[in-house]
């Protein structure tokens, strides 16, 4: 578990995972087209919980504050 | 229109696109699909290998960064390597010039790109810094030389010249071997390649077509060596080379969810 983060994203999370989990177990002799909608439902579930966590501005902030000692320049 | 040239038009259109932020405005918090330094001084959108590792650093588990991704790799596959990464693009570019070796391609080292990605979250987590991008010659070529050029004023530090140093490797490494970078070392890639056999995007093999002349492999800039691996293995860019000299249109690009 990670510190940073509340308890209910952490749950979300193992319940993807759970899901996912079962889900792929019980495809594996079935057909694939199962598998590929469910990875794009978790992926768009993903998405939504990290704008919840508001992840979307983070990845905003490096790109608007150019690391110059990233780049070795300062 | 031949598929190469279209592919060299989408390569254009995506350093383009990918380089909007002319003003602060224009910068946003959208996952970048390939390696695009997010300290390039227009990049627009924020680089996967740049993030996940402030994430390392932060304790976070990045599931917008994943989600994306995700979304990303399993429509398309790694076909952003072939038909929208900048740096690829700078690797075909160089491809032109013919003194590379076709006979290099050793298997195993085909797994160091995933070692390097192993190596990347664990130098994050224990110098608590973006290690990778110190090193990383895409930044090398599109973030610190035109922020060079753009703000001649600042000082050039030791990374600066680490980051020279790893460019000029680079830039000999393409000139030997096509596409070194996507095929050995980059990190992004070894996620991209995890979801190339579950893509939509495919390139599918007609069996009464193909007469296993190998064509498609001789040209294949990743150096993929059975045919069966077209697609399914997680170093085929999908960059149609192979759809394009087939003489029997054996090959061709499809969306399937089968």
């Amino acid at each position: 578990m990670l510190p940073n983060q509340p308890f209910i994203t952490h749950l979300t999370c193992y319940k993807i995972i759970r899901v996912h989990k079962r889900l792929y177990h019980k495809n594996q002799h079935e057909d694939d087209n199962m598998k590929k909608a469910l990875l794009l439902i978790i992926a768009v579930i993903l998405i939504l919980l990290g704008l919840l966590e508001k992840e979307y501005f983070l990845a905003e902030t490096f790109v608007r504050i150019i690391c110059i000692s990233c780049l070795g320049l300062g | 229109m031949k598929l190469q040239k279209l592919r060299s038009i989408t390569q254009v259109v995506s350093f383009i696109t990918l380089n909007l932020g002319i003003t602060q405005a224009l910068k946003t918090g959208i996952i970048c699909p390939v390696l695009n330094c997010y300290a390039c001084p227009l990049a627009n959108t924020a680089c996967p290998i740049g993030l996940v590792q402030n994430f390392v650093i932060l304790g976070k588990i990045p599931f917008y960064l994943i989600g994306a991704l995700s979304l990303y790799y399993t429509s398309l596959g790694r076909a952003f390597c072939g038909w929208a990464c900048p740096f690829g693009a700078v690797q075909d570019l160089l491809n032109n010039i013919k003194i590379r070796n076709k006979d290099f391609n050793p298997r195993p080292v085909k797994y160091s790109k995933y070692l390097v990605l192993l190596v990347t979250f664990f130098l994050a987590w224990l110098f608590v810094d973006t290690v990778f991008c110190k090193f990383c010659p895409s930044a090398s070529l599109f973030a610190a030389i035109p922020m060079m050029f753009i703000n001649p004023d600042l000082n050039h530090g030791f990374f600066f010249y680490v980051h020279l140093v790893t460019l000029a490797m680079a830039i000999v490494l393409f000139l030997l071997v096509s596409r070194f970078w996507c095929r050995y070392l980059c990190p992004l890639g070894a996620i991209m390649g995890t979801f190339n056999s579950v893509s939509i995007l495919k390139i599918s093999l007609s069996q009464e077509k193909c007469i296993k002349c190998n064509i498609c492999l001789e040209n294949c800039p990743m150096g993929i060596r059975e045919i069966d691996e077209i697609n399914d293995s997680s170093d085929c860019i999908k960059c149609g080379v192979c759809v394009e000299e087939c003489p029997h249109n054996a090959l061709k690009f499809n969306f399937t969810l089968n």
